[in-house]
């Protein structure tokens, strides 16, 4: 079971062998019980691990960290969501800080994908239910590539902790670690410190202020350009010729 | 309102099903009829309402409005700024509306069934939609409870803050 110092998150934890999705799991929770803010729900192997919509997140059992995390961020509005996003980003960050990848290698890729040097190592899926305009609970899945050795050649530029560092970690004591992290980070966000973990976000940003080729969707155009940040509402914002330019989620894209 | 938001408002009802729409704001009103219109059968916007309301109402004018006008079954998309009757069948209904800038999703993912379609009994905290933002996923409950009438919006659009997304008739 989990060893971890936290006032709330992880202190009830549900591990499931096999399941299709932490996600799917703790939301059926939700619609039962009252899960506790900080209820965890981790599984040996999903079978159907989900990224954005219709997408899937591939995993080889037993080999990474799959999570869900159940908080209830009722003291943000909605416009404020992002910033949920952006603390769960950097608490993934400081896990891998912890076990000793440095700050250079270790991005985070607008929105919340998390690299070490270009390629990619974990991936966050949000979801929120919305009553009265306020977040009345949001289920955080995470996905941590830890011990895998190889990954199928259609995935774009995969990676796992074990490819990076040619070590083996042991996924309880990780995702202990990443309880603490999560809480330090939701209690900051609790705290109202936006702009706090705003500045440490954008300035942990993959190609941060570095001027890279970029695609733009609409026009399939390649441009130069550099990021500068993001905006409240979390989209790019690059600088492209002296012009500032805002982009949603598939409205660009990074050549890597 | 103004001019290009009733632009965009005609071809909205133009390319849907809608054979009239009536708006009423603070010292405003429109009203919209569309090549769709039949006369009193324009069903969608007025009588799919609980008809025992709409006899219980004090100004059951609807009827008379629309009986009045099958001379403009044909005619295209009009706009008639009214003062009268009309009003009442939307004032009728309740607007919910978006919490929040995104992308619009009738159910929680393709192979699921909508949260909700016309004719359903929603109460509070029913799940209504899912509205997606820079990969956070929202699922919206209802704030009210009565009966879906209308989808204002298409799957897998875009939505504003504040925009309309259903039209409910109280319960």
């Amino acid at each position: 079971m989990l060893n971890t110092d936290t006032l709330f998150v992880g202190q009830t934890a549900i591990y499931l062998p096999t399941i299709d999705s932490t996600n799917a799991y703790a939301k059926e929770l939700l619609t039962k019980n009252k899960p506790s803010a900080g209820t965890v729900i981790w599984a040996g192997q999903q079978t159907a691990g989900r990224g954005q919509v219709g997408s899937s997140w591939e995993t080889a059992p037993f080999q990474n960290l799959t999570a869900s995390f159940i908080l209830h961020p009722n003291f943000l509005e909605v416009n404020q969501q992002f910033a949920l996003n952006q603390a769960i980003a950097l608490a993934i960050r400081d896990l891998l800080l912890s076990i000793n990848l440095s700050n250079e290698r270790v991005k985070i890729k607008w929105p919340n994908d998390i690299y070490v040097d270009t390629d990619k190592v974990a991936g966050v899926l949000i979801e929120n239910v919305i009553e009265k305009s306020k977040i009345k609970h949001s289920i955080i899945g995470i996905g941590l590539n830890v011990n895998q050795s190889e990954f199928s050649p259609t995935l774009k530029n995969p990676t796992s902790l074990y490819q990076k560092t040619g070590k083996s970690f042991e996924i309880t004591q990780l995702l202990s670690e990443l309880c603490r992290f999560v809480e330090q980070h939701f209690l900051q966000l609790k705290a109202q410190k936006i702009s706090e973990l705003k500045a440490i976000y954008t300035q942990n940003l993959f190609r941060y202020q570095e001027i890279y080729n970029f695609q733009i969707a609409e026009s399939q155009e390649v441009i130069q350009a550099q990021i500068l940040g993001v905006s409240p509402a979390g989209k790019l914002i690059i600088q492209h010729e002296n012009q500032l330019r805002e982009f949603g989620l598939k409205e660009i894209q990074f050549i890597i | 309102m103004d001019f290009s938001q009733i632009k965009e408002l005609i071809s909205l009802v133009q390319n849907s099903n809608i054979g009239e729409l009536n708006i009423k704001q603070k010292g405003f009103s429109l009203n919209i009829r569309t090549d769709k219109f039949v006369g009193s059968q324009a069903a969608t916007v007025v009588q799919t309402a609980a008809p025992a309301i709409q006899q219980a109402a004090p100004i059951p004018q609807a009827q008379p409005v629309q009986q009045a006008a099958p001379a403009a079954v044909e005619k295209p998309a009009t706009v008639t700024e009214t003062k009268a009757a009309p009003k009442e069948t939307a004032a009728k209904y309740v607007e919910i509306k978006s919490p929040m800038v995104g992308t619009f999703y009738r159910s929680a993912s393709p192979d699921k069934p909508a949260f909700v379609k016309v004719g359903d009994m929603i109460s509070v905290d029913t799940p209504i939609c899912l509205i997606e933002a820079m990969k956070l996923f929202n699922e919206v409950r209802s704030e009210i409870s009565g009966k879906i009438v209308k989808v204002l919006i298409e799957n897998s659009t875009p939505v504003e803050y504040d925009q309309p997304l259903f039209w409910v008739e109280p319960a």
